[in-house]
């Protein structure tokens, strides 16, 4: 056997040696590991271990065509630690004023200043003795962008840092406000689709369990728990920006023309409800939110009600032809002042001028208020209410945010003497500007009253589809047959032979009734404010589109009264000829309907 | 006393025995610093990747959003009128509707030019009798 190279002496110090390193490095890991387990890892948990959210981003609001109606966008709120700005820095300084888009003293102010004088907290110090507190941040600009502030990282100016924040921006600035509506400055949506969709365009913030090094930077390999960010989906409406566009580049023109107390346009498509353009004046920019008033930031086409006038005419005739008691040739003495209804005499309203026999026709295009009172009492009051309640009236129709309100259409059983007779005319009832368009379209439906549809879909980052919003029926309110006849006794109506010529379109089949009621000041009914209306569709044989103008107090530069053909119809047609071409709405082929019309040019004033 | 040959000779081996399991759990320490470095640098690209992809993600919000102000029509009628460019929404009288359907009056027009073509006059040589 061979010798060893080593003494046994010799091994035995060195097993010795050994045998004592790890006896202490055992020594050391139990006490460690053990003993001082607990407060250990506390400390490392504190000075190591951090949770970093991960924020998502929240999705996009698009219109029908893909246009961005409101986005976010990353920000960076920069500031400055004085306190770790260096002398060789400060030449950098007119280059980050500009970048700033402040003057160079300006930033020199907030540099420059290092201390802050703030009272003495502690018992022993006499009241109001304040002591110098070093400032750590300053706030040079809320909003610098991405792409400034990477210039401004360039510069490597050491103690300028920001932080960063998304903000939702609105492209369109005051396009669609009462439908986008907006996130605050604290991230709360609070009102429109921001407020009603939240639930699917602010998505899930994520976070990452992880530990951090002495430069608190991230130590990505310690990683442990990670849950990624899932961004808010993308909401896409009905609305389509050219159309939303043409709408309220004409309730400006009104808003200017006709300075009223407000205005309301809605544009849809009447065969699914859908809303292309929806616009209200007074209306705000969504990027300055905060210089609006809380009353401009109302959707009046839902929380505000008006007494229709004669475009609610559609009832009363549309309930008489449904029911078969009446045909479009039934003629009724319009000059009489008062009949007996139920067993009692009735006084009936007045006409702007004095008619005579009126047919049902002509009642709907010449706009009798006599007539119409007489066609409510053939269907009797009961039935009426009914249609009334049919159409959509008294209730919410189901447009889904903006806070509507359901109008008001008393039962029969509060009706006093007068109702018959003035409620056929657009009196004694209230009604929202969303309920009298979807009324009218219900004849552009064939019958079928639908639900405002102002959500198309809901897609996530991918753009796959997540949720579709489909057209929905209400009810049937008349038959396909009488929604035809209201049709083409609603295009005289709004022909040269009707109230509504100012809407008329050439070479279109343009159906529609003009309304124009008093407005009820201090409990009377006012001879100078007026609510003119023009509610439309066209093509009448083919509806593609309905347009509801609504102009509240519109005043006049001549001074004459507000008529809703004055004011409305002539805003149908503007909007009516831009869209033709844009949507490609063919004209009509037919021959004009041959039903004769008298030569009234205005709707009847209810005279109550 | 002296120890035996055999004892040392054992405690030689043990002392060997020793130096390679030290050079062992050496390596095996060694290469578990090595593999927890590339697995820290591997997990710092990712992280600057990942850093990378969010500011590309926000750059690209950032242009989103101005390329749809851009696109807003308030800003495009500003633009037309800037620019003295002119342009204005076609009127009805300038539009010609095509209710056919264009694809069949296309394939139809194309066919046609198929089988229509005109005949190219051949000649071949006829064997006649002498």
């Amino acid at each position: 056997m061979r010798k060893g190279f080593a003494s046994s002496s010799r091994l035995v110090v060195l097993a010795g040696v050994l045998f004592l390193a790890l006896v202490g490095i055992c020594a050391r890991l139990v006490d460690l590991h053990w003993l001082r387990s607990a407060e250990l890892t506390a400390f490392v948990d504190k000075a190591r271990k951090q949770i970093i959210v991960d924020q998502a981003r929240r999705g996009d609001i698009l219109d029908i065509r893909g246009n961005r109606l409101a986005t976010s966008r990353s920000l960076i709120e920069l500031g400055a630690d004085p306190q770790m700005l260096r002398k060789e820095d400060e030449a950098k300084w007119p280059e980050l004023a500009k970048l700033l888009g402040i003057s160079q003293p300006q930033l020199e102010i907030s540099l420059r200043r290092r201390f802050a004088l703030e009272a003495v907290a502690s018992p022993d110090a006499p009241d109001g003795e304040r002591a110098p507190r070093p400032i750590r941040w300053v706030k040079l600009n809320e909003e610098v962008e991405e792409s400034t502030y990477e210039r401004i990282l360039k510069l490597n100016i050491k103690g300028i840092y920001g932080n960063r924040h998304y903000r939702r921006v609105y492209p369109g600035g005051q396009l669609a406000a009462h439908i986008l509506g907006y996130i605050n400055k604290e991230a709360t949506p609070v009102t429109g689709v921001e407020r009603h969709l939240d639930f699917y365009l602010r998505g899930q913030s994520g976070w990452r369990e992880s530990e951090r090094d002495g430069l608190r930077r991230e130590l990505a390999q310690f990683r442990t728990r990670e849950i990624p960010a899932a961004d808010g989906f993308d909401v896409v409406l009905t609305l389509d920006t050219f159309v939303q566009h043409i709408v309220e580049e004409e309730i400006e023109k009104i808003a200017k023309n006709f300075r009223p107390d407000s205005a309301t346009i809605i544009v849809s498509n009447p065969l699914t409800g859908a809303i292309l353009g929806i616009a209200n004046y007074p209306t705000f920019d969504l990027n300055h939110y905060n210089k609006a008033p809380i009353d401009v930031q109302r959707n009046i086409a839902v929380t505000d009600m008006f007494e229709p006038g004669s475009t609610f005419k559609i009832v009363a005739a549309s309930g008489v032809l449904e029911d078969q008691l009446v045909s479009t040739s039934t003629a009724f003495d319009c000059s009489l002042a008062s009949v007996i209804y139920e067993g009692k005499p009735r006084s009936l309203p007045r006409d702007s001028h004095a008619n005579g026999v009126l047919s049902v026709a002509d009642i709907v295009g010449k706009s009798s208020n006599r007539g119409a009172a007489h066609l409510a009492m053939r269907l009797g009051s009961q039935r009426f209410y009914e249609y009334a309640r049919a159409f959509g009236f008294g209730e919410q129709t189901g447009f889904p945010f903006g806070g509507e309100i359901p109008g008001m259409l008393h039962p029969v059983r509060a009706w006093d003497g007068l109702t018959i007779t003035r409620m056929p005319m657009g009196h004694a009832v209230g009604v929202t500007a969303m309920q009298m368009h979807y009324a009218m379209s219900t004849v552009a439906n064939g019958g079928i009253l639908m639900r405002p549809l102002i959500v198309s879909e809901i897609r996530d980052r991918d753009a796959r589809t997540i949720a579709q919003c489909q057209p929905m029926q209400v009810r049937r309110v008349i038959s396909k047959e009488t929604a035809t006849t209201m049709a083409r006794l609603l295009v005289n109506a709004a022909s040269a032979d009707g109230t509504g010529e100012n809407a008329s379109i050439a070479g279109y089949e343009v159906a529609g009734k003009t309304g124009t009621t008093q407005k009820i000041i201090n409990g009377r009914y006012s001879e100078r404010q007026h609510v003119g209306s023009f509610v439309g569709f066209f093509p009448a044989r083919r509806p593609q589109v309905a347009i509801t103008v609504i102009v509240d107090n519109g005043r006049l530069p001549t001074g004459g009264t507000a008529y809703g053909g004055t004011v409305a119809a002539p805003s149908f047609k503007r909007i009516g000829e831009q869209l033709i071409p844009y949507l490609g709405i063919l004209p009509a082929q037919a021959n004009k309907s041959a039903i004769a019309m008298g030569d009234a040019k205005h709707d009847r004033i209810s005279h109550p | 006393m002296k120890k035996s040959s055999s004892q040392s000779a054992l405690w030689n081996r043990l002392l060997i025995a020793t130096v390679l399991l030290l050079l062992f759990a050496g390596t095996i320490g060694l290469a578990t610093v090595w593999l927890r470095h590339r697995v820290s640098e591997v997990a710092a690209a990712n992280q600057k990747a990942q850093a990378r992809i969010s500011e590309l993600d926000r750059r690209i919000a950032e242009v989103n959003s101005q390329v749809a102000a851009g696109l807003s029509p308030d800003v495009l009628l500003r633009q037309n009128t800037r620019l003295r460019l002119g342009l204005t929404a076609p009127r009805d009288n300038q539009i010609v509707r095509v209710d056919e359907e264009v694809e069949i009056r296309l394939a139809a027009k194309r066919n046609a030019e198929l089988y229509t073509t005109s005949v190219v006059p051949a000649s071949f040589p006829v064997s006649t009798p002498r």
